[in-house]
């Protein structure tokens, strides 16, 4: 009967469900139910056909970014970090 | 990270000159992961310093820049893991009436720039609770495996999904907005 609990749930996933799936697909091995449930809720959901754009253009734009703006990134704290630097290294050249 | 030339592999500067060369790099680095420009400045300030220390031990198979920034990177994991604090999930965001979308989902224009959705994307992973972000940076963005991520945060892998996955949630909100915004 395990088919059958099978093939209840990949009839009744739910948009909720079918979301979290997508957004941990990139993080975790999905099960063969789940990645056919998956499929099958989206193509009978608009909504979440849009919301898989979203998350692979999302999960693109993620693995793209290196940094943030370094405008916290002032002259008084270069200084600051260049100043303390020096010092240290000075400090173990003597020792 | 590293966009220096490919002819500074193997070279390595004074380390007089390394807070003018990378500083800014390294900080940027370190800001996005730790969401706070003095606690990113104190990585950098460590960072150097290990550096400074283990200088000998720069082979030169990479640049001077990728190998600060790898020293940086264990900095930062350490950072994360002396801070642990406990999961925020006293906010409950409502986003599914009965398990189905509240709202309808809005196709995100093709005409939108990667680099515009990232702009909004960088903004709104600042205003991210404190382990949802680091969750989200140190699993999509650094790609480190989903275990070591669980041990880092001190959060159990169910945990670390609904983290992710909250996270993404309010990330496609605030680009979707964004485009609300706009058309406006």
């Amino acid at each position: 009967m395990k088919w059958l609990k099978t093939l209840i749930y990949i009839a009744t996933l739910r948009c909720e469900e079918a979301d979290r799936i997508r957004s941990i697909a990139r993080t975790e091995d999905l099960t063969r139910a789940q990645i056919a449930a998956e499929r099958f809720h989206r193509f009978l959901c608009n909504n979440c056909r849009k919301a898989k754009a979203q998350l692979d253009r999302l999960d693109r734009v993620l693995g793209s970014i290196r940094g943030v703006s370094t405008s916290g990134w002032q002259e008084r704290r270069r200084h600051r970090v260049e100043r303390v630097f020096c010092s240290c290294c000075r400090g173990e050249e003597k020792e | 990270m590293d966009e220096r030339p490919a002819a500074d592999i193997g070279k390595r500067s004074d380390p007089a000159c390394w807070v003018a060369l990378h500083g800014e790099a390294m900080f940027a680095y370190a800001r996005l992961r730790l969401g706070d420009s003095d606690a990113a400045e104190e990585a950098v300030q460590e960072a150097l310093l290990a550096a400074y220390r283990s200088r000998d031990r720069f082979d030169g198979r990479s640049s001077e820049r990728t190998w600060l920034i790898g020293i940086l990177r264990h900095k930062v994991l350490d950072r994360i893991r002396r801070d642990r604090r406990e999961a925020e999930h006293t906010e409950e965001v409502r986003w599914y009436k009965r398990g189905h979308w509240a709202q309808k989902q809005q196709k995100w224009p093709d005409t939108l720039e990667d680099e515009e959705i990232k702009g909004t994307v960088v903004k709104a992973l600042e205003t991210l609770p404190e382990q949802m972000r680091r969750a989200l940076v140190l699993r999509e963005v650094d790609r480190i495996p989903s275990e070591t991520v669980c041990e880092i945060l001190g959060v159990s892998r169910t945990n670390l999904w609904t983290l992710i996955h909250r996270g993404k949630l309010r990330l496609r909100q605030a680009v979707t907005e964004q485009i609300s915004g706009g058309a406006r």
